[in-house]
C-alpha cells in the first residue's frame, strides 16, 4: 500500500504528498503534461531540447545545478512521447532549496542565447551518441514511421532529424514554454520524511505566485485503425540481422492493457518464456529474443524483437513466431504459467517500491493518466487477469492485420 | 508571504550518516556470511561471492563460467531450472569482477526458503549441458560483435590493454577466443572455483532464525575458507594510443592511470579531487566539455577498485572533429587544478554534494549492505566513512592542488582513443 495525500493550489498546481520516515532524503518530482506528441511535425525533438534548456537558468536563478549541489542534492530529467519529468533528490533538511529552484523555472526561464546554443549542440551530440553512432540506433525511428502515419507518435523523442534541432530559434523556445509549462499543467510530488503540513506550507510559499496559464489544448490527430499487415526492410552496417514485430494495443492501464503486458511476458520475458524456449533454446534460430509493451499513454505497442542466428532466414523465424502466437489462440494458458508470470510481476512491484524515487514517479505518472489510485489497485488488476481474458486479448490484438514488421538486414552479411 | 526569489533558502546541516552494520552470522577462516534485517519490506536479496574473479583466471573463463552456472545439473535441464526460478517469482543475476564472481537472487519474502534451496542446489550440482553451452557461446559471440561496433567499448578495451600491459589482465576478450573455449574446461573451472569457492554471502531481508540456519546448512558444502593469493605486479604504464574507426561520428576517449584503492591514505583526498574534476554534473570537465563547448553528451571520471589495486579514469564520447580539442581541454583542466587554487565556494559546493550523495547512496537496506561490503572487501570497517566525511569537511584548496600535482601529471597518464 502506498499512502498519499493530494491537494491543489488556486493556480491549478496538483500536489501529491507521500510520507516515508525510513529515508533521510526527500524527492521533489515535477511532471509536466507535455511530451514529443505535442510537437509540430516541423519542429520535432523540441520537448526534449526544452528539457535541456530548463537547466540553463531561470528568471531569478542563473544556474540550476550549483545551488542544488550545495544543498547536498542531485537531479535528473527525462522526456518521453507523453510527458516531461524532472526530479530532485536531496537531504530532507534542504527541501526548500529544491522547491525554490523548481518553482522559479516553472515561473519563467532565463531564455539566454548562450544556453540555447550550448544545449542545441549537446542534444545533437546525444542524437549521435545514442542513435546515429550505435548499431541499431535508428531502428525505433524507422519503426515509428511505419506504424504511425497520422499520430505524433510517428517521431521519436530525440526528434525526426538533426536539422529540426539545429534550426530551433529563441522564438520557438519561448513560445513552447508559454504554451506548455504552467502550474495548471503540472503535477508536483513530494515524498520522504516530511509532514503534510510542512509540505503544504512550503509549497504554498514557493508556488502560489506562479500564474495560471492558458495551455495549448491537446487535439492530437488520431491514427486510423490499422487493417493490413505492414512491412519494411532496411539495410544497415550491423553484425546481425534483426526483426521487430509491433502490434497495436490499448494505452497505459486502459482496458486489456494488463492482459497485453502479461502476454508479452509469457511470450518473451526471460528464459522460461515461450519464444525463448522455442526460437532460441529448441530451434537455435535466434541469438536473442524479447517481447515487451511500450507503456505509451494514448495508444500502445506490444513488440517482439530479436536477432537472427547465422544462417537462419527471416521467414523461418517469422513462421515460428506466428506458430507460438497461434498456440495461444488455440488453447487456454495453463494456470501454472499464468501464476508464474504473475509472481514475477509481484516481485518486480515489490522492488520498484523499495525507494522513494520510484514511488514518487509512480504516483506522478498515475495521476497524469487520471487515476492515482492505480498505485494500489494495479496489483489487483493484474491478479484479476484470467486465462480467458488473455485468450480474448490474443485473439483480438495479435493478428497479422494489426502487425507492422521491420526487418534489419545486415549489409556485412553476404550469405 | 512575500518571498524573495533572488535569495537561495538557507542550506541547513544535514543528518549524520548512519549505516547499520549487518550481523555476522557465520565465519569460517576467510568465509563470511552477513545478514541485514529489514522488516519494512517484502523482498529479499541474497548475494553469493565466489573466489572466481579474473584476477586469478582469464576474463573469458571467468565470464563464461559465470554464465554457465544455470546451464544444467546432474538431474535438471536448463529449461527446468529457469522455469522453477520464474515460477517462484524470483530474479537472478551474475557479475564478474577482478576479485569475485558473484550471483544474486531477488524474490519476495514468502518464497525465500524455496528460492534459496533451489539456488544452492543448482550451483552445488552444476553439470553443464553441452547443447546449452553451445547456445551460450553463440549468443555471446553475437553480443560481442554488436559491442565491437561501439567506440566506447573499443576505447575501454584499448585502455585496459595498455593499463595492464605485462600482466595477464592486459588481455581483453577477442572474438576468436569463443571458438577455443570448451565445455569440459568450463566444467572443471566451475567444479574447482565455485563448488568449493564460496567466500562471502550477504543477505538482506526479513527471515527467521530457522531460515537463517537452514540457509547456513545449504551454504556449507560450497564454502571456501582460504581465498587464493594474488601476486600480480601492477606496472605504471603511460602513453598515447589511438585506434581508427572510419564510420564513427564520435570518438571515445579514455584518459587515466594506475592509482590505488580506498586503503591508501591519499584516497579520500583524491576522491574529492576526482569529484571536482569529473565526478558529478557540476564538475570542471562537464562544465567545459559539455556546458560551455557542447562537445559531448557526457563526461565522467572515477576510480575503479579491486582488493589489491585501483585505477583512475576519465571517460567521454565527443564530436569526432573535435577529438584533439577535447584532449587539450582535459589537459588544460587538469593543469588548472595543478596551478590555481580552487575557491572556497567551489570547495564547499563539492563537499556538500559529496556528503549529500553519500547519504543518498546509503539510503535503504540494499544500499547499506553495499556500502558495508565495499569497505569489508578491503579489510576496512564502517569507520572508513567517518574518515572520508572528515576529509571532505577539512580539505583545503592547497591540498587539492598538491594531490593534483602528485597524481595527475600529464606525462604519467594513459591517453587512449577510438574514432
Amino acid at each position: 500500500m502506498i499512502e498519499y495525500n493530494k491537494f491543489e493550489l488556486k493556480n491549478g498546481l496538483k500536489v501529491i504528498h507521500h510520507f516515508d520516515k525510513t529515508t533521510p532524503m526527500v524527492v521533489v518530482n515535477t511532471t509536466y503534461d507535455v511530451g514529443a506528441k505535442d510537437e509540430s511535425p516541423e519542429r520535432t525533438g523540441f520537448a526534449h531540447l526544452f528539457e535541456h534548456l530548463m537547466f540553463g537558468g531561470s528568471k531569478n536563478i542563473p544556474n540550476f545545478d550549483a545551488p542544488l549541489q550545495k544543498a547536498g542534492g542531485s537531479n535528473n530529467a527525462f522526456t518521453s512521447n507523453d510527458l516531461t519529468n524532472y526530479y530532485c533528490v536531496l537531504p530532507k533538511e534542504n527541501v526548500e532549496t529544491a522547491l525554490w529552484l523548481e518553482s522559479d523555472r516553472m515561473l519563467s526561464l532565463a531564455f539566454t542565447e548562450k544556453s540555447l546554443e550550448v544545449q542545441r549542440n549537446v542534444v545533437i551530440e546525444e542524437f549521435k551518441q545514442r542513435y546515429l553512432n550505435q548499431p541499431y540506433g535508428d531502428v525505433w525511428m524507422e519503426l515509428r514511421k511505419l506504424i504511425y502515419k497520422k499520430h505524433p507518435y510517428q517521431w521519436a523523442t530525440i526528434g525526426e532529424k538533426v536539422e529540426h534541432i539545429e534550426e530551433a530559434t529563441m522564438e520557438d523556445v519561448k513560445s513552447f514554454f508559454f504554451k506548455h509549462y504552467a502550474p495548471n499543467n503540472a503535477i508536483l510530488t513530494i515524498a520522504g520524511n516530511i509532514s503534510l503540513d510542512e509540505t503544504k506550507q512550503k509549497v504554498e510559499k514557493w508556488y502560489s505566485d506562479i500564474p495560471f496559464r492558458e495551455v495549448a489544448k491537446r487535439d492530437l490527430p488520431q491514427e486510423p485503425k490499422q487493417d493490413k499487415f505492414r512491412s519494411k526492410i532496411i539495410e544497415r552496417k550491423v553484425p546481425n540481422n534483426a526483426f521487430y514485430y509491433a502490434f497495436n494495443m490499448p494505452g497505459k492501464m486502459k482496458n486489456s492493457y494488463a492482459e497485453m503486458d502479461l502476454i508479452s511476458d509469457i511470450l518473451g520475458r526471460g528464459k522460461s518464456s515461450r519464444l525463448y524456449n522455442i526460437l532460441k533454446r529448441k530451434e537455435g534460430a535466434v541469438s536473442e529474443i524479447n517481447a515487451f509493451v511500450n507503456g505509451a499513454q494514448e495508444t500502445g505497442l506490444l513488440i517482439i524483437s530479436g536477432f537472427l542466428s547465422d544462417g537462419v532466414s527471416f521467414e523461418e523465424v517469422e513462421n515460428l513466431i506466428w506458430q507460438e502466437i497461434n498456440k495461444l489462440k488455440n488453447e487456454l494458458l495453463p494456470s501454472k504459467e499464468l501464476l508464474k508470470i504473475k509472481n514475477k510481476f509481484i516481485t518486480t512491484k515489490i522492488f520498484n517500491e523499495a525507494n522513494i524515487l520510484p514511488k514518487a514517479l509512480e504516483l506522478s505518472t498515475n495521476e497524469l493518466i487520471g487515476n492515482i489510485e492505480l498505485v494500489n489497485t494495479e496489483s489487483e488488476i493484474y491478479q484479476a487477469v484470467s486465462e480467458q481474458s488473455i485468450f480474448d486479448a490474443v485473439k483480438h490484438y495479435l493478428t497479422r492485420n494489426n502487425c507492422s514488421r521491420l526487418l534489419v538486414k545486415s549489409v556485412n552479411d553476404d550469405k | 508571504m512575500m518571498i524573495n526569489r533572488k535569495i537561495a533558502p538557507e542550506v541547513l546541516p544535514i543528518e549524520k550518516l548512519r549505516i547499520t552494520e549487518p550481523e555476522l552470522i557465520k565465519e569460517d577462516g576467510d568465509f563470511k556470511f552477513y545478514y541485514l534485517e529489514n522488516k519494512s519490506f517484502d523482498g529479499f536479496k541474497l548475494d553469493l561471492y565466489f573466489d572466481a574473479g579474473y584476477k586469478h583466471n582469464t576474463r573469458l573463463e571467468s565470464k563464461i563460467a559465470s554464465n554457465s552456472l544455470f546451464l544444467g545439473t546432474s538431474n535438471r535441464k536448463e529449461e527446468d531450472i529457469e522455469n522453477e526460478f520464474d515460477l517462484l517469482g524470483s530474479f537472478k543475476g551474475t557479475e564478474v569482477s577482478a576479485d569475485y564472481s558473484s550471483v544474486s537472487f531477488l524474490g519476495s519474502n514468502n518464497n525465500f526458503s524455496k528460492i534459496v534451496e533451489i539456488a544452492l542446489e543448482v550451483i552445488s550440482n552444476n553439470k553443464i549441458n553441452e547443447k546449452s553451452f553451445q547456445q551460450l557461446i553463440s549468443s555471446q559471440k553475437q553480443t560481442f560483435k554488436v559491442n565491437q561496433e561501439k567506440v566506447s567499448v573499443k576505447a575501454r578495451n584499448l585502455f585496459i590493454n595498455k593499463l595492464y600491459t605485462s600482466t595477464h589482465l592486459e588481455k581483453t576478450i577477442a572474438l576468436t577466443d569463443y571458438d577455443n573455449v570448451k565445455c569440459a574446461d568450463i566444467q572443471r573451472f566451475i567444479d574447482k572455483n565455485f563448488k568449493k569457492g564460496l567466500l562471502k554471502v550477504t543477505l538482506t531481508g526479513n527471515v527467521s532464525d530457522e531460515q537463517l540456519q537452514e540457509l547456513s546448512n545449504h551454504l556449507k558444502p560450497l564454502v571456501c575458507n582460504t581465498k587464493k593469493d594474488t601476486s600480480i605486479i601492477y606496472k605504471h604504464n603511460a602513453g598515447k594510443f589511438h585506434e581508427i574507426k572510419e564510420e564513427a561520428v564520435q570518438s571515445a576517449l579514455r584518459v587515466g592511470r594506475m592509482l590505488f584503492n580506498r586503503n591508501h591514505e591519499d584516497y579520500p583526498k583524491f576522491m574529492f579531487l576526482n569529484t571536482l574534476l569529473g565526478g558529478y554534473f557540476g564538475s570542471r570537465l562537464m562544465s567545459t566539455l559539455r556546458e560551455e563547448k557542447g562537445l559531448t553528451y557526457g563526461v565522467g571520471s572515477g576510480v575503479a577498485q579491486s582488493e589489491d589495486h585501483g585505477y583512475f579514469f576519465i571517460s567521454t564520447e565527443v564530436k569526432k572533429e573535435n577529438h584533439y580539442e577535447a584532449i587539450d581541454i582535459i589537459k588544460a583542466e587538469i593543469e588548472k587544478l595543478q596551478s590555481e587554487l580552487v575557491s572556497d565556494e567551489e570547495i564547499e559546493k563539492v563537499k556538500n554534494y559529496l556528503v549529500g550523495n553519500l547519504l543518498k547512496n546509503s539510503d535503504g537496506p540494499f544500499a547499506q549492505m553495499s556500502k558495508f561490503m565495499a569497505v569489508e572487501n578491503m579489510g576496512l570497517d564502517l569507520t572508513y566513512y567517518d574518515r572520508l566525511l572528515q576529509t571532505y569537511q577539512d580539505i583545503k584548496p592547497e591540498e587539492v592542488k598538491e594531490i593534483a600535482n602528485r597524481y595527475l601529471k600529464w606525462e604519467d597518464l594513459l591517453i587512449c582513443s577510438v574514432g
